[in-house]
């Protein structure tokens, strides 16, 4: 498919640069209801996406446009020759400040090999299946449903500077619902009425993992299960107006989100975002913990891993926030030529230093600690960030500590940033490594009954 | 103009049932859906253009089999002159899947249940959907020369805007089902549009966004291009919004945030493959009162012509227009194929797949509040303290729990029965949904539809379709 792809885009004028993506994906798949295997399904695909460039001028300036196709496989000669010839045709008039292509030649660091890769796909679906429900077997919550997906893809990045990439890559994923009898709620206040049909609660978990760690993956099943066993059994979440708030871990690598859209070269190009090179990127007078954050190319058991991103460019590790100081911005080739900065590459993981305070030294004093949401969103525009609880443990003033569920939590980044701590404690998930916690100073944290 | 039908699905349509044909001497049941499905998205910035394919794009085929017991299927995208022609090897390399499946199913110390086998009535039937302007053969530069005025406009318009971006979004939805008993092809044109502006003074950064959809063509832009003065009207009122006092409020939903209840409240929890995993609160209630008099809400296919409208579904069933709740009282749930023949109610024509890569869900289509008698106006003046909640950003379900979440990007404040002109943003709205829609005590005429966002079945498998409604007055806990 490349050759001809590229013995044909060598036959058209006009064409000033093109770059092709390659991926063939082979998938297993694996869908359960308690303990039955409903479906099982399986694919191979091949996904080639064409990127072709025209360069043109106007006032003096120079500029370059592109139009992005995806060529499937079913395609004959004629059609890719004619798909081609409008998206050149098109490109005219997407008038973009120029800029170049990935240059071959750069030092390309090896894919670490998946641990998935000793095997066919077919055979890792019943060792991560008796993984997840092996965890049953000492919990009193159990599992409604899973959802096994297994993916190799092998992805090649060509481009019409010479540069030839390619590299295998394997994704995991598990979208997995564990469910508790419970109890139902009886607050008499007009309090949420805690479970489903038959009073029971659920909670909701996507793991995703690019080896095979059955320790890992049945932690964070255990987890799961010991906290909707926590959420059957939790009472309405009070009204606290103004309260101390811990976040742990789901929600932290989204909170960092803000930070990683500031530091962005597109961002800056658009002017979206106004944070300077040199500058405190947590604003002035921080009394909490400063943040260092790096983008990280190899991230062990992480899907996003990758040696070059999307446009071939060769990732290595990068320091981007040091102590609260932005050290650079990050980005693709384009956005960083026109920042005139050098460019890092579009890396998909992010590492978080770790904090000065134990966990147990952020859980002292009266606080919510919010370990489940509905859907926490953190907007990296404006910083603000909120959702509903779904499982939280609420300490009071006596340190008394139990679980809540409903109400919700809201903030802005900003108003939080000069005094927020991070955990000793680490996690690591797909995409992201750092704390497990974040404690915030007083935010809004709206209760689930009347008051 | 008519939609035109896929040339290529035209192609492969023999072959296609020679394959079924032949895999059918193996297996009591074998359909095939083939989508050769294609579209641009045109996105205009202050200072970026972007023209790609649509990620809506796909052209390949999902096979789905049963072989006695259990439902296997197998997705695919190279098909090549010589399958097509040698129909045989390809049915031999498509076994050779279904058996490894089948064995690495059989290894492991899991049930399979058995399930009833797909039983289905004849129908051969061809469906062209209708637009008034083809986006296919409009050059670029005209897309491109209307967007870019738009956001010089938007630019005009507002000293705070930082960045502002006019989107178009075109696609050609071309899909074929075959099975032993069953042809259908359909082709099928939407458009979604969006302008987006992110304003600033000061620190105080806010965006703002407005969205248009439906079974379109370019004729969307005409109704960009009428509301950018409102959308920059207020991004501009956003900059002085408040913060809410968290609390429950008596609430106007806007027909915008009104589609949101609908959706998450209503639609994903009636999606019945939550039944069969006994996901779904609502199951216990079916016949039963679960929300105020006011209250209809219907789903489907055929229900509203927009972005959740085809002729059949991605399992071969027809569309249909189905009645959620009537007057407060859950009906029917909406369903796939699959979980409707382990339930044994019957399919409404909700079976989607996100693309031929990914399994078929029950999703919804349309969904929406029909229309009342109240006007807004009334609702408004009927309130003391409270909001009228106008956009969303996005919601999330919880099906079992009966919990519902929608992220706010913004509420106008009402006191004494009128609009102060002050704006809050941005917010949560949380509740119980029986208690919400319990509430409901005010619902007004004129319903509005809204197809322009995607929703995911959790977290992934996003499929598109459409929310919508009337105003609707009732309680909720703002944060």
């Amino acid at each position: 498919m490349i050759q001809q792809l590229q013995q044909l885009l060598s036959s058209i004028a006009d064409i000033d640069a093109w770059r092709i993506t390659d991926r063939r994906i082979q998938g297993q798949e694996m869908f359960f209801v308690r303990r039955d295997v409903e479906m099982q399904r399986s694919k191979d695909v091949r996904r080639t996406f064409l990127t072709v460039y025209r360069d043109f001028q106007e006032d003096g300036k120079k500029y370059r446009g592109s139009v992005a196709v995806q060529i499937h496989p079913t395609y004959s000669s004629e059609d890719i020759r004619a798909l081609i010839e409008q998206s050149l045709d098109s490109a005219r008039y997407v008038r973009n400040q120029h800029y170049p292509l990935v240059e071959p030649g750069a030092t390309i660091a090896e894919m670490p090999q998946s641990s998935f890769a000793a095997r066919s796909l077919e055979e890792w679906l019943g060792p991560l299946a008796e993984t997840i429900y092996a965890q049953e077997e000492q919990a009193e919550s159990r599992i409604n449903s899973a959802e096994l997906f297994l993916n190799r893809m092998d992805i090649r990045i060509v481009n019409s500077l010479g540069l030839d990439v390619s590299y295998p890559s394997f994704s995991g994923y598990v979208e997995l619902i564990v469910e508790d009898g419970g109890k139902v709620e009886e607050d008499g206040k007009g309090g949420r009425k805690a479970g489903g049909p038959d009073g029971a609660v659920e909670l909701y978990r996507e793991l995703r993992f690019s080896e095979f760690e059955p320790e890992l993956l049945a932690a964070e099943v255990r987890d799961q299960l010991r906290y909707c066993g926590d959420r059957s059994v939790a009472a309405s979440t009070p009204h606290l107006k103004r309260f101390p708030v811990l976040l742990t871990g789901d929600p932290v690598p989204d909170f960092f989100e803000y930070y990683l859209t500031r530091s962005e070269a597109q961002s800056v190009y658009s002017g979206i975002s106004t944070a300077k090179v040199g500058e405190s990127i947590q604003g002035k007078g921080v009394t909490g913990d400063r943040l260092s954050l790096s983008l990280e190319p190899f991230l062990k058991n992480s899907p996003a891993s990758a040696p070059v991103d999307v446009d071939g460019f060769a990732l290595k590790r990068t320091q981007i926030i040091d102590a609260g100081r932005l050290e650079r911005y990050w980005g693709p080739v384009r956005f960083c030529h026109y920042l005139e900065v050098p460019p890092t590459g579009a890396v998909g993981n992010v590492a978080v230093t770790p904090g000065s305070k134990a966990l147990e030294e952020l859980r002292r004093g009266a606080h919510l600690e919010v370990v489940y949401f509905s859907d926490f969103v953190t907007e990296p525009l404006t910083g603000d960030f909120g959702g509903e609880i779904r499982l939280a443990y609420y300490t009071d003033s006596k340190g008394k500590r139990r679980p809540v569920t409903g109400g919700s939590v809201s903030g802005n980044v900003r108003d939080v940033q000069t005094q927020m701590y991070f955990s000793r404690e680490t996690q690591s998930r797909a995409r992201f490594q750092g704390p497990l916690s974040v404690l915030l100073p007083e935010i809004s944290v709206s209760g689930a009954v009347s008051t | 103009m008519n939609v035109p039908l896929s040339a290529y699905l035209a192609e492969i349509k023999q072959p296609l049932k020679r394959l079924v044909g032949i895999l059918a001497k193996d297996f009591p049941y074998v359909s095939i859906l083939s989508t050769d499905s294609t579209g641009m998205r045109y996105s205009v910035r202050k200072r970026a253009i972007d023209t790609r394919q649509s990620d809506w794009c796909e052209r390949g085929s999902v096979i789905r089999v049963f072989d006695g017991r259990q439902y296997l299927e197998y997705s695919f995208n190279e098909l090549d002159q010589g399958s097509l022609e040698d129909t045989e090897s390809l049915a031999d390399t498509i076994r050779e899947r279904f058996r490894k499946s089948s064995a690495v199913g059989g290894r492991l110390p899991f049930g399979v249940p058995e399930l009833p086998q797909i039983s289905e009535q004849p129908l051969s039937e061809t469906w062209q959907g209708s637009v008034e302007v083809l986006p296919e053969p409009v050059p670029a530069e005209q897309i491109i020369g209307r967007l870019s005025r738009l956001k010089d406009r938007a630019f005009r318009l507002s000293e705070h805007l930082v960045e502002a971006e006019a989107r178009l979004e075109h696609m050609r939805v071309s899909k074929l089902f075959v099975s032993a008993t069953r042809e259908l092809e359909q082709s099928y044109i939407w458009a979604q549009g969006y302008l987006i502006a992110v304003v600033r003074r000061d620190e105080a950064t806010r965006e703002m966004y407005a969205s248009y959809s439906g079974l379109k063509g370019l004729e969307l832009i005409e109704e960009m291009e009428a509301g950018i003065e409102d959308t920059m009207n207020i991004a501009e009122q956003l900059l002085d919004a408040a913060r809410i006092e968290p609390g429950e409020y008596e609430v106007i939903l806007s027909p915008n945030v009104a589609g949101l209840l609908a959706h998450e409240s209503f639609g994903h929890g009636v999606e019945t493959d939550m039944f069969v995993k006994n996901r779904a609160k609502a199951e216990e209630y079916l016949g039963k009162a679960v929300a105020s008099p006011m209250v209809n809400l219907r789903d489907g296919a055929l229900a509203a012509e927009q972005t959740g409208t085809y002729r059949f579904d991605d399992e071969g069933v027809l569309g249909a227009d189905t009645l959620v709740i009537e007057k407060g009282i859950f009906k029917t749930g909406i369903s796939d194929l699959l979980s409707a023949l382990r339930l044994g109610t019957p399919p409404t024509g909700n079976g989607k797949r996100e693309s031929f890569e990914r399994k078929a869900y029950a999703r919804m289509t349309n969904t929406f509040f029909t229309g009342g008698t109240d006007s807004l106006e009334e609702m408004i003046a009927s309130i003391d303290r409270g909001y009228l909640l106008e956009k969303f950003l996005s919601g999330m379900e919880d099906p079992k729990n009966w919990g519902i979440q929608g992220q706010i990007l913004y509420a106008r404040e009402i006191r004494d029965g009128k609009l102060t002109g002050k704006l809050v943003s941005p917010l949560l709205m949380f509740g119980y949904v029986p208690e919400v829609l319990g509430s409901v005590s005010m619902v007004s005429r004129e319903v509005e539809h809204s197809g322009s966002g995607m929703c995911g079945k959790g977290y992934k498998d996003f499929v598109k379709n459409s929310l919508g409604g009337p105003y609707i007055k009732t309680k909720m806990r703002l944060g």
